[in-house]
């Protein structure tokens, strides 16, 4: 039993100590982490919807279920409606669509119309130099700027690829998409409603 | 200090762990598409080797022999969350792109394997230079494997938003050295080439003598 | 609730078109370094199967019944699935030398370099907490216990495959006449480059 004691101490101790440690640097980054996971949502938010003030977030979960159903195979994470000084302007569609080395976040702006105003890129996983050519190279992201408002699957489909990065592309290709389909199903009946 | 540069010089010469032991390899194939990636990731290993081998080769006289892996890899994979959630929030963009590889840092066999093979027998001081040495020598084979798959596979060297350096606007780049096929092919390259200046280096120390 | 073809898709995904040594380069040690020959090779594909289900359904439950519901996930699944993985590997070993000397002389001497074996370590994570590797994009946002597992079938004996695939390669390799500097390991890195160009190759395949 002593012998047995003294191999599980020195174990036992070291574990704690450890995840004491780690729950202190927990404690002292998380809210810096959460700070920076905001900002950048804001920042993509601003990027597609520059003249917005404020963006409230939809919180209907029956409007988020069915705006789920629509945008299939992409997921619905979040959906803001964006006001200019308490008028809605606009929508902001933010969700996760398959790329090619994993989920790519994508925001896509719409304005009151249903037309495109900005597509961003939250978070992505592609091949740097390869897939991350849909955020680098502007002209890609920009060519989605000015859909007319209740545009069809075949209008994205019909804007060009990044050679090589066919996937990626596909992946922003198909959020936008998605976007169209729940403004044109979902939140064009929406209009008006001051959340 | 004369024993303290000689082994700090070995991790970057006879013992790397990437040219000359080979562990340690998944992470630097992965990662070495961007040198900006590279130079955090290698940063990264410094950090947790060091630390990891200053810890156990302080505590080395207390370490029972029977259950030291397992204290081993308590106090690694604790640094590894350090790096990990500081990372987070502070580069969260370099993050994004680490992301996967930050926690297998814990299984990255050249942190346990210096542990075991030289923290837990030897003093801190020769730990810490063991630590910088092997960490710095990662670092250096990182960094060139990313510098070469960037340069030639993209044309251009990019830190954060700005261009470094960047090849003739004529240059196509072949993007196969930026898929995981391309990390061997430079790799092997890389090794033939080490392998090469040793042998000239010998040559050239047998004439001498 | 997933269907047979969603399972059978997973498998395929896990296996073949994201396969974890050739597609994601996790697990890369072993490859290189028991590859050597076709034996044991073959010793170390049955021990990582072996090994990474029963990594898999520990680290699972760990996060179901313990780290998720007392929020210390966030910061400890690291040490916590390290350790759990070290202290089952040392387990199995202790009780196959008693239990089955055969199995044990298949395999066990395999289980020690299994424990930092960076492959284990991420499925077994990622079968916890999907999303987090971003291996399988098929995944959801969470598995149950059975999808789980079929992930991870998939992902070893993907493994598996690879590995034994190379080791026949550089079993041939030996006897090739190569240049003095490329001998040994440039070469073999070489084949695996080509190799794992058959696996790009696939990327796309069932949507996956």
């Amino acid at each position: 039993m002593n012998s047995a004691m003294k191999l599980i101490v020195p174990v036992l101790v070291t574990c704690v100590v450890a995840a004491t440690g780690l729950s202190l640097t927990y404690s002292l980054t998380a809210p810096k982490i959460a700070e920076q996971d905001r900002l950048a949502e804001e920042r993509s938010l601003k990027a597609v919807l520059p003249e917005a003030d404020a963006f409230g977030c939809i919180e209907d979960t029956a409007v988020i279920e069915q705006a789920q159903a629509v945008a299939d195979p992409v997921q619905i994470i979040d959906m803001f409606q964006a006001t200019e000084g308490g008028k809605p302007i606009g929508w902001a569609v933010k969700v996760s669509s398959r790329g090619y080395g994993g989920p790519m976040i994508v925001v896509v702006g719409l304005d009151t119309s249903g037309s495109t105003t900005g597509v961003s890129i939250l978070s992505m996983n592609e091949t740097p130099g390869l897939g991350t050519k849909v955020q680098t190279e502007p002209w890609f992201l920009e060519q989605f700027i000015g859909l007319p408002g209740g545009y069809t699957d075949g209008d994205v489909r019909a804007l060009d690829a990044i050679s090589g990065s066919t996937r990626s592309s596909n992946g922003i290709r198909n959020a936008v998409a998605a976007a169209g389909r729940v403004y044109a199903e979902i939140l064009f009946e929406m209009e008006g409603v001051s959340e | 200090m004369s024993e303290w540069m000689r082994v700090f010089r070995q991790g970057l010469s006879v013992e790397n762990p990437l040219t000359v032991l080979m562990i340690g390899l998944c992470a630097t194939l992965a990662v070495s598409t961007q040198f900006q990636n590279a130079l955090f990731m290698g940063l990264a290993v410094i950090f947790v080797l060091t630390m990891s081998n200053v810890l156990v080769s302080l505590f080395r006289r207390v370490i029972p022999d029977q259950v030291r892996i397992p204290i081993f890899i308590v106090v690694i994979a604790s640094f590894v969350t350090i790096v990990d959630l500081v990372m987070k929030a502070y580069v969260p963009s370099v993050y994004q792109v680490l992301g996967i590889w930050i926690p297998l840092i814990v299984v990255n066999c050249i942190i346990l394997g210096r542990a075991e093979a030289f923290a837990y027998r030897n003093g801190v001081g020769l730990s810490i230079a063991d630590g910088l040495g092997m960490g710095t020598g990662y670092w250096i084979v990182i960094a060139l494997l990313a510098v070469i798959r960037e340069l030639f596979g993209t044309g251009k060297i990019v830190w954060f938003e700005s261009t470094l350096i960047s090849l003739p606007a004529g240059y196509a780049p072949p993007s196969l050295l930026l898929l995981f096929p391309g990390a061997f092919f430079v790799f092997a390259f890389m090794i033939a080439g080490a392998r090469l200046i040793n042998e000239r280096f010998e040559a050239r120390k047998e004439g001498a003598a | 609730m997933s269907t047979v073809s969603q399972l059978a898709l997973l498998f395929i995904g896990a296996a073949l078109v994201n396969n974890i040594l050739l597609t994601r380069f996790i697990g890369l040690c072993p490859f290189f370094g028991v590859s050597g020959n076709m034996e044991t090779s073959v010793g170390m594909s049955l021990a990582v199967v072996f090994v990474m289900m029963m990594a898999s359904s520990a680290t699972w439950a760990v996060w179901e019944y313990v780290l998720a519901p007392l929020g210390v996930g966030e910061f400890l699944y690291i040490p916590a699935f390290i350790l759990i993985i070290a202290s089952l590997v040392q387990f199995v070993e202790m009780y196959l030398r008693k239990a089955s000397p055969i199995l044990y002389r298949a395999m066990g001497i395999y289980l020690p370099l299994i424990t930092t074996n960076c492959a284990v370590l991420a499925t077994a994570t990622e079968a916890a907490k999907p999303g987090f590797f971003k291996m399988n994009i098929a995944l959801g946002a969470s598995l149950s216990l059975g999808e789980a597992l079929i992930y991870t079938l998939g992902v070893s004996v993907g493994f598996g495959f690879a590995l034994v695939t190379f080791a026949a390669l550089r079993e041939r390799l030996d006897l090739a006449p190569v240049s003095r500097l490329f001998k040994g390991s440039p070469i073999a890195f070489i084949t695996a480059g080509l190799l794992s160009l058959a696996y790009v190759g696939m990327s796309g395949w069932f949507g996956l």
